[in-house]
């Protein structure tokens, strides 16, 4: 378990076995993680800023990860491009994310670099410097990930299509991250300033720092080139959660495409990602069903009924935090194979869970692989800043850091029973369906 | 106004020093053991120099692969699965171009019982399960070209290497998936069992005892002793051979995934770090030549890449980016344009200084976890390169000169020889590439 001792105002140092971190606020609100780590001679960034697609306004879908692109193109001190330019130069990697709840920037650099890559993060923090042709620019890279990763690809539209079934027009998880095209056309230069003035303040941000640094001084860099960046109030607030029930009705949609073979996704509505034991019981229901070779959706589709294609995870959960998350089962079918066939076989396994629960030896494979997966997780610089800053932004402090091993222990066969009655019914369903043109 | 800190200049980082692994000779086993300190899981894996160029009949090496990380004869996938996974253990198998692996990993107490089932795979193999086996490698071969990059990368090895062993980059056609035989897989493992393997041991070797892994792996496959030799595959001349301008045509398709690539040398041919940062340096990261043209400039596409791909006997320049479909012609003439530039003009002092930083610091980050640390050895091992060369392609690129690059890009690097591949809609591409190009061929996206 992970002890915390006050050592001086606002910096408390946490335990976990050998590891020892310190979690520090600022006095503008920018909440700080450092964990020494002496491994490599290197040091891993993580910046989490507490707004992604859920925060976006109507008719401007895309525009948070469009922004993140934009944070890449020139800040007071800093040249369009030369953020990249610096720390590639330097040995680092480098990239961001945006999801639905968060955006995320990272980097990992020789930790001669630590000081200079706080720099080049607070500089961009404290003010862009954007012009026209810049945001133009990405504005056209962006639509071009957007047809890579999307229109273009077979079952690229699956994401899509499934969450805008699974939540209402107008919630905030009806889209996806990379928006429409017709909404990237519509951002603004003028929108981008404004966003960055509303959600890229130290009061949104967590910055975990993880490596070969000594954590004093690595605490005393974050406040030398943070410190004078001023808060600006209050966190803005996220739309409140407001899907704690099932989906309903089932609903469904059939795409007729241009790909190899027919895939059936489903999507279960369950309660959001606050690592709390009702959503960890829907977690665990999710590893024993369809995560891994021993999984109970695997033994069914693909060993004894040789139904659908082999891969290591049928089920997973979607761990979106600030509404209903989904569990999603995605399968495409062997050759020869239809839908029905699979569709039906999911259903009896999914009514055999929900009538009675799974068995202490699922539960046990699912601890098990469980604390296997978390130490693979945890095993990288950068992996472990990414998690400090997940759990920070959620739960304010670093209590579920290392604790999925032991939550998983005190989920029982009968939480996840009553788990599974609850959310797997067949109302609680949306499917997608894509089938080969020609295939109807 | 705002002041913040003036902008700090760091210091060089120290040298990274790479593991330095131990071979050693246990019970006539040639183990390479590397020491990974902490309580992180421990990896074993058997190295066979023996990959798909090798095998005979093809495709027999992949369902061989496929056959070894899930069943046996005495175990399905579901058993196999649960013997495994109950152990908190991996057990998978991969055949590349020029090796096959089995690896296992767990944690230290558990590693000999996961080696244990693993190796079951080499003892009893399920040969009666060949027509699953068939069925999902032919079903992953569908699914992987449907991918345009897949696809169109498939389509460029098979242009630039026609008529060789290196002609496909992974999966065997289904044709000859189709013909082979539960003999022709007996057979193989046969093969597999008759060479020892090379066994990589990688994590905190003060938990795990060496000689009962390599007891282990004798005592299981019966083995007499003798270290594996290397095999080397056949490469004749691809001269003359190859349809060079192909259009893969995918009706409708919004972008073309462009490939444009031709051979180059072995793994371990003197230029290949030379070869490494010139091309680095056209398209190896966000900086690269490549992306500020195609990407911060143009914004025709996400991303463009141009690397070497290295292998023991011979290799290949693969440069690729997904671009938009209107844009395809100007992005191949500007890609073109770019490559001729860099042979012109060489690269800067600031572009040599940038790339071989990049290429040599972020070494450390593939040497954080057991995991990465059992692939990098595999890898350097894979490509016929001793243990304790790990470290020195930093070395070597370290030494590396402008006129260095020059040369080798020179040497190595021939606009004109640069086999040419769109994977899009040839109805809106092909009329413009031609005109550009000359005679295009044009192929229906299905392959099999």
């Amino acid at each position: 378990m992970v002890t915390a001792t006050a050592t001086a105002p606002r910096l408390a140092t946490h335990r976990h076995g050998n590891r020892e971190l310190v979690c520090h606020r600022l006095d503008n609100g920018l909440r700080v993680v450092v964990e020494e780590d002496r491994r490599v001679p290197l040091v891993a960034l993580n910046l989490r800023y507490d707004v992604g697609s859920r925060d976006e306004a109507p008719g401007r879908t895309g525009f948070a990860h469009l922004f993140e692109h934009v944070m890449f193109e020139g800040s007071r001190n800093v040249a369009a491009g030369e953020h990249f330019a610096v720390l590639q130069a330097a040995g680092a990697t480098l990239n961001a994310t945006t999801s639905f709840d968060r955006t995320t920037y990272f980097e990992t650099v020789p930790s001669t670099h630590l000081e200079l890559a706080l720099w080049l993060e607070a500089d961009r923090m404290s003010a862009l410097d954007l012009t026209e042709e810049t945001f133009e620019n990405q504005r056209a890279v962006v639509k071009n990930e957007r047809r890579q990763r999307y229109d273009d690809q077979p079952y690229g539209d699956t994401t899509e299509l499934l969450y805008s079934l699974a939540y209402p027009q107008g919630h905030p998880y009806h889209h996806l991250p990379i928006g429409r095209m017709a909404d990237l056309d519509a951002a603004t230069l003028v929108g981008a300033a404004a966003f960055h003035e509303r959600w890229y303040t130290p009061d949104t941000c967590v910055l975990s720092v993880v490596g070969d640094a000594d954590r004093d001084e690595a605490v005393g860099l974050v406040e030398r080139y943070f410190g004078a960046i001023p808060s600006r109030g209050a966190a803005p607030a996220h739309a409140p959660p407001r899907l704690v029930e099932a989906i309903g009705d089932p609903v469904r949609r059939s795409v007729l495409a241009r790909v190899p073979a027919p895939q059936l996704t489903i999507g279960i509505r369950v309660p959001r990602d606050d690592e709390s034991l009702g959503h960890d019981a829907v977690d665990v229901l999710a590893r024993a069903l369809g995560r891994g070779r021993g999984s109970r959706l695997y033994r069914s589709l693909v060993v004894e009924r040789e139904l659908v294609q082999p891969t290591t995870s049928l089920l997973g959960c979607a761990h979106l935090t600030g509404d209903a998350t989904l569990l999603v089962f995605c399968a495409r079918a062997r050759s020869g194979v239809a839908i029905w066939q699979i569709e039906s076989a999911v259903e009896e396994v999914l009514s055999d869970v929900a009538a009675g629960g799974i068995t202490e030896e699922e539960l046990e494979r699912v601890r098990v692989m469980g604390r296997r997966g978390h130490q693979l997780g945890m095993d990288t610089i950068t992996a472990r800043a990414d998690r400090y800053g997940k759990v920070v932004t959620e739960h304010g402090d670093l209590t579920h850091a290392f604790d999925t091993p032991e939550r998983l222990e005190q989920v029982t066969t009968e939480h996840v029973a009553t788990a599974a009655r609850i959310w797997l019914p067949p109302s609680n369903r949306a499917v997608v369906v894509h089938l080969p043109a020609g295939d109807r | 106004m705002l002041r913040l800190a003036p902008r700090p200049t760091p210091a060089d980082p120290t040298r990274f020093v790479h593991p330095a692994p131990s071979v050693l000779n246990v019970d006539g086993l040639r183990l390479v053991a590397t020491h990974v300190p902490g309580d992180g899981l421990v990896d074993v894996r058997l190295l066979w120099p023996i990959g798909f160029v090798h095998e005979i009949p093809t495709g027999v090496g992949e369902l061989v692969a496929r056959s070894l990380g899930t069943c046996t004869a005495s175990r399905d996938a579901y058993e196999f699965a649960c013997a495994v996974e109950t152990l908190g253990a991996s057990v998978a198998s991969e055949v590349t171009a020029e090796s096959t692996v089995l690896r296992v990993d767990a944690v230290h107490d558990r590693v000999l019982p996961a080696l244990d089932v693993g190796l079951d795979g080499l003892v009893a193999p399920d040969l009666a399960g060949v027509e699953r086996l068939r069925v999902e490698a032919v079903d992953a071969r569908r699914r992987s070209l449907a991918d345009p990059r897949t696809r169109g990368r498939e389509t460029l090895f098979a242009s630039i290497h026609a008529g060789t062993p290196y002609e496909r980059s992974r999966s065997a056609s289904t044709a000859a998936l189709q013909a082979v035989t539960p003999a022709d897989l007996e057979e193989h493992v046969a093969r597999l069992r008759s060479v020892a393997p090379t066994v990589l041991v990688t994590g905190n070797l003060r938990r795990v005892d060496l000689n009962q892994i390599a007891a282990a792996v004798v005592g299981r496959l019966s083995l007499a002793g003798g270290a594996a030799e290397g095999h080397e595959a056949t490469v004749p001349s691809t001269a003359g051979q190859i349809p060079r301008r192909v259009v893969v045509h995918r009706p409708g398709a919004v972008q073309s995934l462009v490939h444009l690539g031709h051979v180059a040398p072995a793994r371990a041919h003197g230029d290949h770090a030379s070869l490494l940062l010139g091309v680095s340096a056209l398209g190896g990261g966000f900086t690269s030549r490549l992306n500020l043209r195609l990407r911060e400039d143009l914004g025709v596409t996400y991303g463009a890449r141009a690397h070497v791909v290295a292998r023991r006997a011979t290799g290949a320049i693969q440069i690729e980016a997904a671009v938009e479909r209107d844009a395809t012609r100007g992005a191949i003439d500007e890609t073109l344009a770019v490559v001729t530039q860099q042979l012109t003009e060489g690269i800067t002092s600031r572009e040599l200084h940038d790339i071989r930083t990049w290429l040599v610091r972020r070494a450390p980050q593939g040497y954080q976890t057991v995991r990465q640390t059992a692939d990098a050895v595999a890898s350097a091992l894979g490509l016929g390169l001793a243990p304790h060369q790990l470290g020195q392609l930093d070395d070597q690129i370290a030494a590396v000169s402008r006129d260095d690059v020059v040369e080798a890009l020179r040497a190595h690097l021939r606009p004109d020889d640069l086999s040419l591949v769109v994977v899009g809609d040839a109805d809106r591409v092909v009329d413009d590439l031609a005109q550009q190009h000359g005679p295009v061929t044009v192929i229906d996206e299905p392959a099999s």
